[in-house]
């Protein structure tokens, strides 16, 4: 439990630590965040920076920036004037969060069975055709299947709407789009650790107890081969956030992703660091829940055979 | 190699990598996706020459459809698709190398240091790893770039704007290398950690070897077979991110071309009224296809690789 309470210490820790280095680049970048605005009063501009503690030396910037985060708040947006990254993250993420956690689901929900079902016939139709399948979808990541399937499904054939979020319609090609790529790595994984696991020796040992092949494969072979899937996992919550970004911007969803690239655009440093304070924390917390499964589902590692 | 024992089906005298790349080349698929790729890359090299067009050179001819006189069409400023295609593919695969080799050498370092050292150094260093591999690591280079380019805009822009577009590209080259090398420490750093305590690495610690000899002589060339299956996998994922980057157009900036950039113009230019589909269908076309092609090769070095198949 020890190892435990460390690591969960250490999430907010590294957060922190990632989004500091973030907020100096930032500061430490020439010019000012307000150089493009329209050239207004020299005394207005003083006042600006007065506002946001852009006149302070750098370490009192980043005393102050520190408190607030502490204390929950990540600032105001320079380009947005009148929200702050807060209202705009309180918008955007439950956005960005359905995309992720749908796209997750989808992965797991189409990859698992597939390569499931490929592992237990190895060499028949299925195995070469679910292995070519998946080999397409790893090879064609989410922008290029967005604006393919915008082409075909939307413009062409008209069943989905093209663009923007709201009801289940407009869910399902930006889905798919961000869904696809993992459900082939997911479906990679499963066919290759299910298929090694069904050449085990346990494995003919409980064939020859009598158990029929459904048996084995939810039983035993299932277990052993959803551990590479499981330990994926963490990646792939890196890059399905990385992936929002491209599906984000195809459909034109409001999400915390599409945000995120404009505040690029913008040069909004407040709104980059706080996105990625934010993403860090998300990220690293998810990444121990996994590790935390892993524990929880591997009877080597919970009884410490291999820690 | 033609007059070597293998008419007798004995390789003797073949060392394991020999016999790795005999079972390669025994592989259709991946040779032919060899051949694809040399294809292409001959092409791309080729580029401009071949199809009589300049890339960035605008045109009359505005969204004309694919032809004789454009292969693959034009897009909106009358620019020739197949030149730009050509050009954007030759800088995804120099990406691809480029950004392989930076991983290569950082990961390859970063997993042998690591594991010879080992003790609370070796935690330490996978540690970061362990941190690094659950951050959105594109993220990163996102903000690197974002940095020179408000350095560059400031120091250099009107004395120099070629300099900083090269140093632009190069910086892309390189962040996306300096991100992309932590499943290839994981796993230098597990070989090495095997071979560390085996008999001839001991025998050779015994005959008074250094530490860098120990590594470069006896290490290095048994890890060769895991770090060139790993390097072809690393390949495109580089192009994977040098896409990516383009496509949200924070890698390569306009005009010049990149498979992304190409992908990302097509997919602006989708809308209900007219459906141009040779804007978005060809580059992506084309990318998937190198990505296919580059898999290939990476699945069969692996399993020629494969300590499995040596049997």
């Amino acid at each position: 439990m020890n190892l435990l309470l460390r690591r969960v210490i250490q999430v907010p820790l590294v957060a922190l630590l990632v989004a500091s280095l973030c907020f100096f680049l930032m500061r430490l970048l020439p010019g000012s965040p307000f150089d493009r605005e329209r050239a207004g009063s020299a005394a207005a501009r003083v006042a600006m920076d007065a506002r946001y503690h852009l006149d302070q030396p750098l370490p009192v910037q980043y005393l102050y920036w520190l408190g607030d985060v502490v204390r929950g708040d990540l600032g105001p947006s320079l380009k947005y004037r009148n929200h702050t990254v807060n209202d705009i993250l309180a918008q955007t993420l439950p956005v960005s969060g359905m995309l992720g956690m749908l796209a997750f689901l989808v992965a797991m929900g189409v990859g698992l069975p597939v390569g499931a079902w490929a592992a237990l016939r190895p060499g028949s139709w299925a195995d070469w055709g679910g292995a070519f399948l998946v080999l397409l979808g790893v090879c064609v990541p989410s922008f290029i299947v967005g604006p393919i399937l915008v082409l075909i499904f939307a413009l062409k054939l008209g069943w989905f709407p093209a663009a923007l979020w709201g009801g289940f319609m407009n869910g399902v090609l930006p889905v798919t789009a961000l869904g696809l790529f993992f459900a082939a790595r997911v479906g990679r994984l499963t066919r290759e650790g299910v298929g090694e696991a069904l050449r085990s020796e346990f494995i003919r040992a409980v064939r020859a107890k009598g158990l029929s092949d459904y048996q084995i494969l939810t039983r035993h072979a299932f277990r052993l081969g959803f551990m590479p899937v499981l330990s994926y996992c963490g990646p792939m919550l890196a890059d399905l956030l990385t992936g929002s970004f491209v599906v984000e911007t195809v459909f034109q969803i409001p999400g915390t992703g599409t945000f995120f690239i404009n505040a690029f655009n913008n040069k909004d440093y407040t709104m980059i660091v706080g996105i990625t304070l934010v993403y860090a924390v998300l990220l690293l917390g998810l990444n121990l829940v996994v590790d935390l499964l892993y524990v929880w589902l591997d009877p080597r590692v919970r009884r410490g055979d291999l820690a | 190699m033609n007059d070597s024992p293998l008419v007798t089906g004995t390789p003797r005298g073949l060392s394991p990598n020999q016999r790795a790349w005999r079972r390669f080349l025994a592989q259709r698929r991946a040779v032919g996706a060899v051949f694809f790729l040399l294809l292409v890359g001959v092409l791309a090299a080729l580029g401009p020459w071949l199809t009589g067009q300049h890339p960035n050179t605008h045109g009359e001819a505005q969204y004309s459809a694919p032809g004789f006189a454009h292969w693959c069409g034009t897009d909106v400023h009358g620019r020739d698709l197949a030149t730009r295609l050509l050009v954007g593919t030759r800088l995804s695969l120099v990406v691809g190398l480029v950004g392989a080799a930076v991983a290569l050498v950082i990961g390859v370092i970063w997993g042998m240091t690591a594991a010879y050292l080992g003790g609370r150094i070796d935690n330490w260093m996978m540690r970061i790893v362990d941190v690094l591999y659950s951050l959105p690591n594109i993220l990163f280079v996102m903000l690197g770039l974002m940095a020179l380019e408000a350095f560059s805009s400031k120091y250099l822009n009107r004395r120099a704007p070629s300099l900083v577009a090269g140093l632009h590209l190069t910086a892309l080259f390189g962040l996306i290398g300096a991100v992309s090398w932590l499943n290839m420490a994981r796993l230098v750093r597990g070989q090495v950690l095997s071979l560390r305590t085996r008999p001839f690495v001991l025998a050779s610690q015994a005959l008074g070897a250094g530490h860098v000899r120990i590594l470069t002589r006896q290490i290095l060339p048994n890890i060769l077979g895991v770090v060139i299956v790993y390097l072809s996998l690393t390949v495109p994922a580089v192009i994977l991110y040098e896409s990516f980057l383009s496509f949200l157009g924070r890698g390569i900036r306009p005009p010049d071309a990149s498979l992304g950039t190409l992908i990302a113009d097509g997919a602006a230019q989708l809308n209900p009224l007219r459906v141009r589909w040779w804007l978005v269908g060809c580059p992506a076309g084309l990318l998937a296809a190198l990505l296919l092609a580059l898999t290939l090769v990476g699945d069969g070095l692996r399993a020629a690789f494969d300590p499995k198949a040596e049997s």
